[in-house]
Parts: structure tokens; sequence; C-alpha cells
């Protein structure tokens, strides 16, 4: 195991003394060719947000929390805290989570073994707060010493020393369980099986449940606008179905088929729903499903219901009750419409949310049949039914696993039997599938770009993918080779991008991203060449 | 002497199996959690190898599922017999842990073998190396785990000891209940095998244990070693579950009902009844767009609750 390089204890969350880290850029994790170089030095934090705003955790900030106006005030906050602490452990208000988040609290050896599989932990040059375990010890410290009814030596004796409960303390635990990307790498190689991801989620859903502290882009701008409006992008059902009238007119120009996307068909066998943010960011991927589900003679239907095209659910990444509020509207106007299954567009955690968190939440009519759209693609592509030329995608792809999709829930081989069928020149990321890295992105990291975060999020949670990146292409790294990662995942996918930007790979190693659909349609022979247009990408 | 070192003995073991059952069943009767696996999942046969999943097949909601009883067992045995999970993922931890881990299984063995030579004193029959067959395997087995599991046992502790007091990761984890436990079974191991090099057949254990077996409460061992071993020992056999290590149980929930737990809730499922009942217990998350009022609702109230109108920050 590699040493820290700096040595903060567990008691310091509740001192005073500024901010509690800092990551020296020299401390990184060194990349390969062509960013073998010293990295850049930290964008700062604007002295105006360290005044109006707790930011004494790192050289970051996500969570914009008020400094207090009064000694009353952080009192307050910190009795909130431990009263959502009390009822993370009962039953009746974490039913969902009480078992897996018991079990870990309890049962940690604390042996550090999840330390080394952390991406961010290892980037940071293994600074000592973005350890797994310095933020589940911090709470189960305070848990023993506050919560848990015992004595005060029981407690010493247990606990290993009091972290004073401060206001300072909370908002660092706070802002910490936003420095984990809930990957859950860590959890993979636990031999008891304890979860610290899951520690960090936790700590978020008490503090949007109980004391209403959540990123804004999570909750406000995210999963709140989406239950108003339709869709965290803003988008109304007016507005997305013209997007896609656009889109589609767009798409039957660069592919020469005659392409129109079907709403609200009642009784269709699938009901297609996407990460809205594709309509917005990347339409040729909206419109590379409905190329391939056209040209396949899919029965199929998009819904313009609100909610119902936009399959995002940031729920899941911090608040249990605003994810169950938006499965229930999927399920309600899958019902509604009569379709025999929902398939859910290139979106990871989407996917997660609806067919495996959501599988303990529908019941009744409510639990219709969800499918990935990997398994689909791949019997389209296996059973010949599309006709595709391989030649097309000549070029270097490798494949980003998304964390939700293949780590947790197994879906790991579709993707890959897609690439391996149409994509002469595909190589693996090392490591991959189950044991893949996070992007960096994950737990909606990619959508948070506040203050200096992104920074944050290129230099320390991203990195780990810009190395594996690399790593995959060395053996034709000059940029006069154009490469492609496939990243099939929206949230992925916008984090690939940023890191691309920042690093200015397009211009410095000829890499460029995008989705599965779009290098399927690439390859269909129908189709006219060159939907991957490298020219576009300049 | 000979009485109070039984009705300890009997309290501690007494005291291991209530503890290890109110562990248990406390967390076998914790409510449905929502699916949370973690692939590989072990019993999803042949995709088990890459982590795979019954998610990999369209409309697989109407395909048969498979749980491969088999495939689980083989990652568990290795897992629980040789820590393969830390063999792969910190070997540095391994080379300290399994000699404890394996030492505490040698003495289980050790314990069931004394428990059997016991047995068979009982029923006349002799255990040492000229006792027939059944009494000489059971004599040289018994010798055999009993000094491995100490030797081992106290390897273990040491290293584990030794990681937790000079390993800087490690340092400021490490409470005072840690160093004891490590202290307290290796001590336990130490005293043990002074027992066995004072007795290398470990004959008056057996007779102790015949004792305990058959309630002779009269008989104590001789010499001051052997009565301290087995006071030590009873009370690790008593702690150990009432502490973290205790994750002998917790482990069979933590691989086989979480990370493993990929049952789906297929329509008609016995799981639709357990949903119902989460659904109705009443919550008190008090955040604004939750529960600002405070009212008495339950789980599924708040979740069908209308959002729309409440505003931004709630």
């Amino acid at each position: 195991m590699g040493k820290t390089k700096k040595r903060i204890s567990l008691n310091d969350i509740h001192k005073q003394n500024g901010q509690l880290a800092h990551v020296d850029p020299a401390d990184l994790m060194p990349l390969p060719k062509p960013l073998n170089r010293p990295e850049k030095d930290w964008m700062p934090l604007k002295p105006e947000a360290r005044e109006k705003y707790e930011a004494s955790l790192d050289d970051t900030l996500i969570l914009n929390i008020p400094k207090p106006g009064s000694k009353q005030e952080e009192q307050q906050l910190v009795r909130r805290f431990l009263n959502g602490l009390e009822k993370l452990f009962d039953k009746h208000n974490n039913w969902g989570f009480l078992q897996p988040f018991v079990a870990t609290m309890e049962h940690c050896a604390r042996c550090q073994t999840c330390n080394e599989a952390c991406h961010i932990y290892e980037a940071s040059g293994r600074n000592e707060i973005y350890r797994p375990t310095y933020r589940s010890e911090t709470l189960r410290r305070i848990y023993q010493d506050y919560v848990k009814p015992s004595g005060k030596y029981h407690k010493q004796w247990k606990s290993g020393g009091d972290i004073p409960l401060t206001w300072t303390a909370v908002c660092r635990l706070a802002e910490l369980a936003y420095r984990c990307n809930l990957c859950r790498r860590c959890a993979q190689t636990c031999p008891i099986g304890a979860d610290n991801a899951l520690v960090a989620r936790e700590i978020r859903k008490l503090m949007s449940q109980e004391l209403n502290i959540y990123t804004s882009e999570l909750h406000d701008r995210g999963s709140m606008l989406q239950l108003k409006v339709g869709s965290s992008t803003g988008m109304n059902p007016e507005i997305v179905k013209d997007n896609i009238e656009f889109i589609d007119e767009d798409m039957s120009e660069k592919t020469g088929m005659n392409l129109k996307t079907v709403w609200d068909k009642k009784g269709a066998d699938i009901l297609l729903i996407h990460n809205a943010g594709e309509i917005m960011a990347w339409p040729e991927n909206i419109g590379a499903f409905t190329t391939i589900f056209t040209a396949a003679g899919l029965d199929w239907t998009m819904s313009s219901e609100a909610l119902a095209y936009d399959n995002i659910n940031y729920g899941l990444f911090y608040d249990d009750f605003q994810y169950s509020r938006v499965v229930l509207k999927h399920a309600a106007v899958a019902k509604e419409l009569g379709v025999k299954r929902i398939v859910l567009g290139e979106c990871g955690h989407a996917t997660k949310a609806l067919m495996v968190i959501a599988d303990r939440v529908l019941t009744g009519d409510l639990n219709i049949p969800r499918e990935s759209c990997f398994p689909l693609l791949r019997d389209l592509v296996k059973t010949k039914t599309l006709k595709l030329d391989p030649s097309r995608n000549n070029f270097p792809v490798t494949l980003h696993d998304p964390c939700n999709l293949t780590r947790l829930m197994g879906i790991v081989m579709p993707q890959r039997e897609v690439l391996h069928e149409i994509c002469p020149q595909f190589r693996e990321m090392t490591p991959h599938g189950v044991n893949n890295y996070c992007c960096g992105g994950g737990s909606g990291f990619a959508i948070h770009s506040g203050h200096n975060f992104s920074d944050w999020r290129y230099k320390i949670s991203g990195r780990k993918k810009v190395s594996q990146i690399l790593g995959a292409f060395q053996d034709q790294i000059e940029p006069e080779t154009k490469k492609y990662v496939c990243a099939p995942c929206s949230n992925c996918k916008g984090q690939i991008r940023d890191l691309i930007a920042n690093y200015d790979l397009w211009n410095g190693a000829g890499i460029t991203y995008g989705g599965l659909v779009e290098l399927i349609v690439n390859a269909m022979v129908d189709v006219k060449p060159n939907f991957i247009d490298w020219d576009e990408i300049v | 002497m000979g009485i109070l070192l039984h009705i300890i003995t009997y309290a501690c073991l007494a005291v291991f199996v209530i503890a290890v059952g109110v562990k248990f069943h406390r967390y076998k009767s914790m409510p449905l959690h929502l699916r949370w696996e973690l692939y590989p999942v072990a019993h999803e046969g042949h995709k088990a190898h890459y982590g795979g999943s019954f998610f990999e097949e369209t409309e697989w909601y109407k395909k048969p599922r498979t749980v491969d009883r088999v495939s689980e067992a083989k990652h568990m045995l290795p897992e629980m017999l040789f820590l393969s999970a830390v063999w792969h993922h910190n070997k540095p931890l391994w080379f300290r842990s399994f000699p404890f881990h394996f030492g505490m299984y040698n003495m289980i063995g050790f314990l069931v073998l004394l428990n059997a030579g016991a047995v068979m004193q009982i029923a006349g029959m002799s255990v040492s190396a000229s006792g027939g067959a059944a009494g000489a395997i059971v004599y040289y087995l018994t010798i055999l785990s009993g000094f491995f599991g100490m030797i081992l046992g106290i390897i273990g502790a040491a290293g584990l000891l030794h990681r937790r007091l000079f390993d800087e990761n490690l340092k400021d984890y490490t409470k005072p209940a840690d160093l004891f436990n490590l202290i307290f079974l290796g001590g336990s191991f130490a005293l043990l095998l002074a027992v066995g090099i004072a007795d290398p057949s470990f004959a008056g254990l057996r007779t102790w244990v015949a004792s305990v077996l058959t309630l002779d409460l009269a008989y104590t061992p001789g010499g001051a070693l052997a009565p301290m071993a087995i006071l030590l020992a009873s009370l690790a056999v008593a702690y150990i579950p009432l502490t973290h290590m205790a994750h002998f149980v917790v482990k069979y929930f933590t691989y086989h009902n979480i990370r493993w737990d990929d049952a789906p809730n297929l329509p008609g499922s016995a799981f639709e009844a357990r949903i119902g009942e989460v659904l109705n217990y009443p919550v008190t998350w008090s955040a604004d767009h939750i529960n600002p009022k405070g009212e008495a609702k339950t789980w599924a109230q708040v979740a069908t609750t209308d959002v729309t109108n409440l505003k931004e920050g709630a």
C-alpha cells in the first residue's frame, strides 16, 4: 500500500483551522504521454465564495452551505444533523438501505483495503481525506459518541476518541460526501462486504432529507425541475417534441433515411426513454437510436408526457423520495400507454434507477418490464437485422464501462459483442468490465461546474479515466490517428467530453468520444457514410 | 475452583450462542432493503466469471433465472478458508490476516476434536497413539490442529498488532478495542500453546472437556497454566460475538443478502407483499420537500406527494 503524503487526523475535521486539506498539483498521479508533464495549478476558489460559504474542506466547493449568522444557527444545524443521523438507523425512515448501512457502520474493520481501489484517493496522491474510510469512520465515531446509547468509557473504548461535533465538522462531512463518485469500486474489494460508498450516499441523503442541504444542480435544477416541468433540462413536452422533430429532420438528411419519431403509441412493444440531456447536447445519439429502431422495424414509441421523455433520476445520488417520485411517474406513463416494456437509452444511472433500485418500489401494474438498450442493440447486430460494414469504423476504439451498468448491474458483454462485431480496431481499457474505473463524473459530478469544481473533477476524480484512455491508445497516440472513446452513458459522456476539452486530447492525441449507437449507425450500409464526421469535431 | 471454572465455561458458551443468535436474528429481521447488488454475483452461472447478469438478455423477465449454488460455493469457499479478497486486494494484510483466521479455523477444529476425543473417552475408548485406528486418528489430529492453530494464531495476532501499531495508514483508525482484541486473542493462543508444550497430547484439556460434557463440576485441571488458559479461552469465545469480530455472522448477510441479492421482483412475486409493508412505514424526515408541516405520513404518501407547487429551495 502506498504511503499517504499528507497526514490529517480524523479529529481534525472539527477544527476551525482554515482549509483542512490541500492537494499539491505536484502530488497528483502522473499521466501517460502526451500528458506526462507537470499539472497546472488549481483554479483558486474566489475569496467571496470562501467568505460567504463554508468552504474549509479542500481546494473546491460544491454544496454552498452559507455560513451561519449566529451560534444558535450553528447549534440548530448540529441538532438537525443528529436527528437525521438517528433516522438513518431507523427501520421506518431508512428501510431501503438499513441493512447494508448498518452492516458497514458496525463491521468495517478499517483495514484500508478499499483505499487503493479508489480512483480519487489514488489520483489525489493519496490525500488523507479522500480515503473511502475517512468519511465513514468520521460518521461512525460521531454516531458512537453522540447517538448510540452507551456509556462514556465504552464510547472511548469503541470509538477511539471523540470528534467534537461542531458546525464545521458537519459541513465538512457534508461536503466530503460529494468527493465520492458512488462508483462502489471500494465496496467490491472489501473482504467483509462493507460499503463505504454507501456511507457517502447516506450522508448526502441525511443532509437532503433532514437539513435541505443538497446541490442546486441535483435538486432545484435537477430532480425538482424534472418533477415540475418534465425534465431536468427544463424542456416541457412541447419543447421536447419540437426538438425531436428537428433532430428527425436533421438526421434524415444526414442518414438518407426517412426518420420520424413515434409519439404516444398505445400498446407499443417498446417505450424508449432517453436521457433528455442527449437531446440538448448530443442530438446525434437520439437520431442514431431513431435510425436503428426504424431500420430494424421495431414497434416503439416515445412519450410526450412530462418526465416520461427524460430517464434522468438524480434522486439516486442523494434523496430516496426524489428518486421514488421520478420512478413512479415513469412507471405510471408506461402503464397508461400500455407498452410491453420500457427500454432505457444510453444512460447508466437512469438504467440502474429504473431497473434495479425501482425493482423494490414498483408493484402491481406499475411493475412494467424494463430493459437496458444494450442487449437489444446486441441482438439486432448479432442477428444481422441491421446491415453493417465494419470497415466504416476502421479506427481505434476503446470502451468506457459506466459503473452503474457494469459493476452495479452486470451488463458487461452486450456492448462488447457489438463493438467486436463492428469496430475492427477495438481495444479494452485496463482494467475494464466490472473492475473498471469511474469516469470521475459519476453521482452527478458531470453536471457540476460551480466555483472551481470542474477543475477538481478534471484533476482528481477524472484523472484515472484520462490515464486509462491514454493507456488504451498508447500504441497510436499521435494526433494524426483519430481515435474514439465509446462512452455509452450520458453522464460519463459529459465527463469525458470535458476531460478531452480540458486536456486538449483532440489536438494533442486525436481522441474524441461518443456513444455506442453512433458507431452502429456509422457502420450501417443503408446510411450515408461518415455519420461520425471527424471534420465536425474540429 | 473446578466449579467456578465450569460455571464460567458454561456461561461463556451460552453468551456465545445467544450473542450469535441475537446478531443473526437482528440482521435477519431487518426490513426488506432496495436492491444493492455488486457484480460479480457468484451465482450467475457461466456469467459469474466476468461479472455478467441476467440483465444482459433481452426480455430477461420471460426467461428462467439461473441461481448456480455450486458457483456460489466455488467463490465462497476460497473466501472463507483462504481470505481470497484480501489476497487479491491487500497482500501485505493477507500475510498477517490469513494466519490469524486460519489459526482460528484450526482452533475450531481443535475444539471439535477435543470434544470427539472426550466423547470417546466417556464411552471407554482410548484416545492415544495406541488406541486403535479411531483413537489414534483423533489423537494425532488433535495435536496437529492444536499446535498448528495456536502457532498460526499467535503469528497472525502479532502481525496484525504490529500493523495496527506501526502502519501510518492505520494508526488513526485504530481504537483501543482493536489493540485489546488482538492482545487478548493472541494471549489466549499463547497460553494454550504453553499448555500444549507442558502436555503435548492435550490429555488434560480433553479430560476437562469430558468433565464439561458430563457435568463433572468437581474436576479441576492440574497446574496453574491449564485453568488460566481455559478461563481466557472461554472468555474469548464469549467476547468475540460481542465485537465487530462477529463479521463471520454479518458476512453472510453482506454477501448473500446484499452483494449477491439480485432476486427480481417479478409480477406476483413474494416481494410485492413485503414492498407493500415497507411503503406503509411512517416517516419523520423533515426537509421542506418531504414533510414540511411534520404531518403523520407514510413512505408511500411522501413519495406520491405533488411537489409542483413547492418553491425553489424546498
